[in-house]
């Protein structure tokens, strides 16, 4: 037989879906005749609820640090030449890193990356 | 702006990010970018709860992944990728923290401008109540109801055994209630 301290304990992951078989029966189970412990599960639903929305709400990391990674990461820019307009664009830049000058060509559209051509990193073009 | 939320995937989430980690541990460029993809936001969302600072949180999601570019071939596969790339970004996170409350730097509230309409205030409430919870119980409540995870996964991200993690839920569940409803 749980306590209702251990069962209040599981609730949390018993309202996300993340107990076991088990432990998951046990809290339903106690659920049943205790009115107590059902009220947490309904105040968790909606502390979870707000939680979600308020960190899904916020910005997200922006576009920029992605070229701030690559250039930590992967290397030093020596030469980018950027053609077309704000909808559409090429880019197409060579990189200085440990492993030689990899050349890259990406495509922006709308706003959104795609690349197109990566040649020269460690394990080949790509 | 209002984005998807990234949780923890199943098995073939982690199956797929192995592969990827692999291939950047071998130089592959365009693998490390899919992964930095997948994991980035997630690890930025984390920081800034711990942080609460969108600058610093920006930081430390970029140190991180310059580390997994790094150290990617470092990875032993004891546990998900996820995990050990949130584990680089508690460390420095952690490492930011103690900088704050050694005096090293202001802390700050970095949240948007108030606003009148309910949502956004409503939100602001949460983040404000999120804010006010010790570190250890606001990685707790990011991790379980954001990312989803499973109390023991937590205990292996936080190094901590899974009775206090639960009992740091227990706490901070109370005092978010107590703020909230």
């Amino acid at each position: 037989m749980n306590t209702c301290e251990e069962i209040r304990e599981l609730i949390p992951w018993y309202v996300e879906g993340r107990l076991g078989p088990e432990e998951s029966s046990a809290v339903a189970t106690h659920l049943i005749a205790c009115a107590e412990c059902l009220r947490e599960v309904a105040a968790t639903v909606h502390v979870r609820g707000s939680v979600r929305d308020a960190l899904s709400a916020q910005p997200p990391l922006p576009e920029e640090a992605w070229e701030r990674v690559s250039r930590q990461a992967m290397g030093r820019r020596l030469a980018q030449l950027d053609v077309g307009s704000f909808l559409v664009g090429l880019r197409l830049g060579a990189w200085l890193t440990r492993r030689g000058s990899p050349l890259r060509a990406d495509l922006h559209v709308l706003g959104r990356e795609v690349h197109l051509m990566n040649r020269g990193k460690k394990g080949g073009a790509s | 702006m209002r984005t998807e939320r990234r949780t923890d995937g199943g098995e073939g989430d982690e199956r797929t990010e192995r592969a990827l980690l692999v291939r950047t541990a071998e130089g592959d460029e365009s693998a490390f970018r899919l992964l930095y993809d997948r994991l980035a936001d997630r690890v930025f969302r984390y920081a800034f709860t711990l942080l609460h600072d969108r600058h610093l949180a920006e930081e430390v999601a970029q140190e991180t992944m310059v580390i997994v570019w790094k150290q990617a071939a470092t990875f032993e596969g004891r546990s998900k990728v996820s995990t050990w790339v949130f584990g680089i970004a508690r460390f420095r996170a952690l490492d930011l923290l103690r900088k704050e409350k050694r005096g090293d730097r202001v802390p700050e509230l970095d949240l948007v401008e108030p606003d009148p309409a309910p949502a956004v205030e409503s939100r602001e409430r949460t983040l404000r109540a999120i804010g006010t919870l010790p570190e250890e119980q606001r990685e707790v409540v990011f991790l379980t109801f954001y990312e989803g995870r499973s109390y023991g996964e937590i205990a292996g991200i936080l190094g901590i055994p899974e009775g206090t993690v639960k009992s740091r839920m227990y706490y901070a569940r109370r005092s978010l209630a107590e703020a909230l409803i």
